[in-house]
């Protein structure tokens, strides 16, 4: 439950950094790992929703091996699923080898066959990654070759993507290209200032055995973008653009896609302000048009909301649509300076964010097209909207204090799929004090409190993390929807367990019940059913 | 300047080649079953819906047209309406609850709804590595190459329905053309059609006046069936009848019978068929 730094200004920065690391760091030579395995028991429970599981555990595991030696590098990743863990896909099913690479540079050039992840600009077309956590891995599987060369920064690839222990049916391939103006004219007088222009294409070919429709067996997607930076100032704006591409995700229409996605930062010392603005139409692209939610994607929304990790914040997450949307989102960090009215002793920090996403405005054309949009025209739907004020304060030498409010628009329809759900409307507070014993020993409370008249009504959410043993954590909480119209689901979900952690290495052991809900990392979400009974992970990197 | 001139032109290559743009109309051109086939290979195709799933009658639309318009009586459909968040009842327009014990079971055991509606399953095939649970939108093109195989058994179906009592009496025979290995089973149910009521619709809408179609009412001989042959061999023939009493709530004459044959092992159907109940 560790409050982590607001995503939304890596979420701005991640484009221009991986730009900026198009081409692999050295690193030292030898072999580098990390493991982990994820074990849970279930124990059904009718009243918390929590399914008789037939084989009463799961476990979810993986170890990931990397050889460095000069300019060559090679990987493999084992991964086990005996059976996979509820709420994942029941897909991955059994052990295997599921990710093996070997890549090598040789000046500007590198060349890796096998497994291996990419991004294009910010993956409006294109990129593929790995999160454990989710269930989510789309790698292509192929060649990917990267040059530069005087501020021209090229990729190619051609690769099939991983789906579980197979390859999705389509033949995926990409071309990038970036100017960097700074690096390629150096005789004039950038300073600070720096222009980066870059332009990608990918297509995907799947054949058409469809004896009905006419369906593209290739799918192409191309993009355009602008990035300008001038000291703590970063500017990023990128279009894409996809032919007609009917899929399961977007009923089968023939409608272009087309997406626009706009974000800008300011940063000094005690000060910052992130925007950003996006819109999504149709923009569903996959290795399999007939595959959904997290399967085979072949490019990424960014999310522009905030993503929430104190656990009532996160009832209500917000999924990118990629059939369409239009929102906008901002957010401003100030420190109030020592000594100041309002920064007391210490100091105190404040962030203040909100975001606006709706769906897009679209006329029906009653065919297989499906709709029009007018490019800017915001539709009457609500997906989502949120304010978020935060407070930072340490109150003396021991105690510090962080204080959240949030107000959440929700469409449960739209997000989680429900059939005839209202817009969820909630107001959520949250106090996080942490009192230091000494330099190693300390006790973290949260009280959280979510208010809503919908859904399943008002929680209150209680937190004890005791840290008086050295790297041992004992954690304890309750989340309690007293607030439930029905009363026989006025229910707590008590958890408690212990977490030791030492160098790189975390074991966790818990005990409890855990309410249903989403799991959203940057937009893209995985539903988390109910459950109820021990689970165990351990986890290492070396 | 002049490599970067013929890079973006290496581009602008494979860009042109990369993309197919298709113009209406986007329909193919049908071609229907050919006249004078008698014994033919004939598809399954289970279409597990709801009645508040939003998505469910883009789906029925597919499965309507595989069975009506392009492969006809060659795709037999069933539609079960299963789930609590797609298909259980509520006050108002969706007061009708069109599941069934069987489908719920069926749902359970293949694990459909779960991967969430709509979805199908074309012959079973793919069972139990979860390839079975298709979306809509592969359907065409897997009963396509199911429709390819070679047919291996056929069934004939005799219907007798007694108004008076409503009782059904259906009479099955069925006959394997070919060697086959494994143990086989024959599942008989019953689904109406042309049922009016309520759908959702994406955007929350809704059409009251819904024509369900292939609607899912009943097993004849159970959940799973009757085994009718072990390892039979070419020209193997099982007859078997059943009574059975209709549920109240159907329209006879909107009936039919649908029976296929099974794997026991894989679950993969080898033949259907249907027949109008009167």
């Amino acid at each position: 439950m560790q409050k982590t730094l607001p995503v939304l200004i890596g979420t701005i920065f991640f484009s221009w950094s991986l730009i900026s690391s198009t081409f692999a760091q050295q690193l030292p030579n030898g072999i580098s790992g990390a493991f982990q395995a994820d074990a849970a028991t279930y124990k059904p429970d009718s009243l918390i929703g929590a399914p008789d599981v037939p084989e009463k555990m799961g476990l979810n595991s993986y170890m990931d091996l990397k050889y460095v030696n000069g300019n060559f590098k090679a990987g493999i990743r084992y991964e086990v699923y005996l059976n996979a863990l509820q709420g994942y896909d029941p897909r991955y099913k059994g052990t295997g080898i599921t990710n093996r690479y070997a890549s090598y540079t040789y000046e500007n050039l590198e060349i890796t066959a096998g497994s291996f992840y990419e991004q294009f600009g910010s993956g409006l077309i294109f990129r593929t990654y790995y999160d454990y956590d989710l269930g989510y891995d789309n790698p292509m599987d192929g060649i990917n070759i990267k040059y530069n060369t005087h501020g021209l920064y090229a990729k190619a690839f051609v690769g099939r993507q991983r789906a579980f222990f197979e390859y999705g049916p389509g033949i995926v391939r990409g071309i990038d290209g970036e100017v960097h103006l700074a690096e390629m004219f150096p005789d004039l007088k950038w300073g600070q200032h720096n222009l980066i222009i870059g332009g990608s294409f990918v297509s995907k070919y799947q054949a058409d055995n469809d004896p009905i429709y006419k369906l593209p067996e290739n799918v192409g997607a191309s993009a355009a973008r602008l990035n300008y930076t001038n000291g703590p100032l970063n500017l990023f704006a990128e279009y894409a653009y996809k032919i007609n591409d009917p899929s399961l995700v977007n009923g089968g229409i023939y409608k272009p896609g087309q997406s626009l996605y706009v974000s800008g930062t300011y940063s000094k010392k005690g000060f910052g302000f992130n925007a950003a603005f996006k819109r999504i139409d149709n923009m569903n692209f996959r290795s399999d048009r007939n595959e959904s939610v997290n399967v085979l994607n072949i490019n990424f929304i960014p999310a522009i909301s905030k993503n929430q990790t104190y656990r009532l914040a996160t009832l209500y997450p917000y999924a990118s649509q990629v059939n369409g949307e239009i929102g906008a989102m901002a957010e401003v960090f100030y420190t109030c300076k020592p000594g100041s009215f309002l920064g007391g002793k210490y100091g105190t920090g404040i962030n203040i964010n909100s975001s606006n996403i709706h769906d897009i405005k679209r006329s029906y054309t009653g065919d297989e097209y499906g709709y029009n949009s007018n490019f800017f025209a915001i539709g009457d739907t609500v997906f989502y909207q949120d304010i978020n004020v935060e407070v930072t304060k340490k109150i003396n030498k021991n105690l510090k204090v962080v204080a959240t409010y949030i107000y959440q628009t929700y469409n449960q329809t739209v997000v989680e799929g429900k059939s005839k759900s209202p817009l969820v409307f909630a107001d959520v507070a949250v106090l996080d004090f942490t009192y230091k014993f000494s330099s190693t020993k300390s006790l973290r409370m949260e009280l959280q409190g979510l208010w809503t008249k919908q859904d399943r009504g008002d929680w209150v959410f209680v937190l004890a993390e005791l840290n008086v043993i050295k790297n041992l954590s004992v954690v304890l909480y309750d989340e309690y929807n007293y607030g439930n119209a029905d009363e026989k689901l006025q229910l707590h979900f008590v958890n408690g367990g212990l977490v030791y952690n030492h160098n790189a290495t975390r074991v966790a052991l818990g005990y409890g019940k855990q309410r249903s809900g989403l799991l959203c990392v940057g937009g893209v979400c995985r539903l988390v059913p109910a459950s109820n009974g021990l689970t165990f992970s351990i986890s290492t990197s070396f | 300047m002049k490599k970067y001139v013929l890079f973006i032109a290496g581009i602008l290559v494979v860009c042109l080649q990369a993309c197919d743009i298709i113009e209406p109309p986007y329909s193919e051109t049908v071609i229907g079953p050919q006249p004078g086939d008698t014994l033919v290979r004939k598809v399954l195709l289970e279409d597990y819906t709801g009645h508040k799933c939003p998505n469910c009658p883009a789906a029925a639309k597919i499965a309507d047209t595989l069975s009506n318009y392009i492969y006809k009586d060659r795709v037999v459909v069933v539609g079960l309406h299963v789930s609590t968040s797609f298909a259980s009842p509520s006050p108002g327009l969706f007061s009708n609850d069109y599941r069934t014990t069987a489908g719920t079971d069926l749902d359970n055991f293949f694990q459909i709804s779960l991967s969430g509606l709509p979805k199908g399953m074309v012959n079973r095939k793919g069972f139990p590595s979860q390839q079975h649970k298709i979306s809509p939108t592969a359907w065409a093109s897997e009963v396509a190459l199911n429709l390819q195989q070679p047919v291996e058994a056929n069934i004939e179906i005799t219907n007798t329905y007694n108004a008076a009592s409503n009782e059904l009496t259906t009479q099955l025979q069925s006959k394997f053309l070919t060697d086959k290995s494994g143990t086989y089973f024959l599942n008989v149910m019953y689904v109406e059609d042309s049922v009016i009521s309520a759908q959702l619709y994406p955007n929350n809408k809704i059409d009251t006046f819904y024509v369900h179609k292939h609607l899912f009412r009943g097993m004849i001989n159970g959940t799973w069936g009757e085994q009718i042959a072990v390892d039979p061999q070419q020209d193997f023939i099982s007859n078997k009848t059943y009574t059975v009493t209709l549920r109240t709530d159907v329209k006879p004459e909107k009936c039919k019978v649908i029976a296929f044959i099974y794997n026991d092992a894989t679950k993969e159907v080898i033949q259907a068929e249907e027949t109008h109940l009167q």
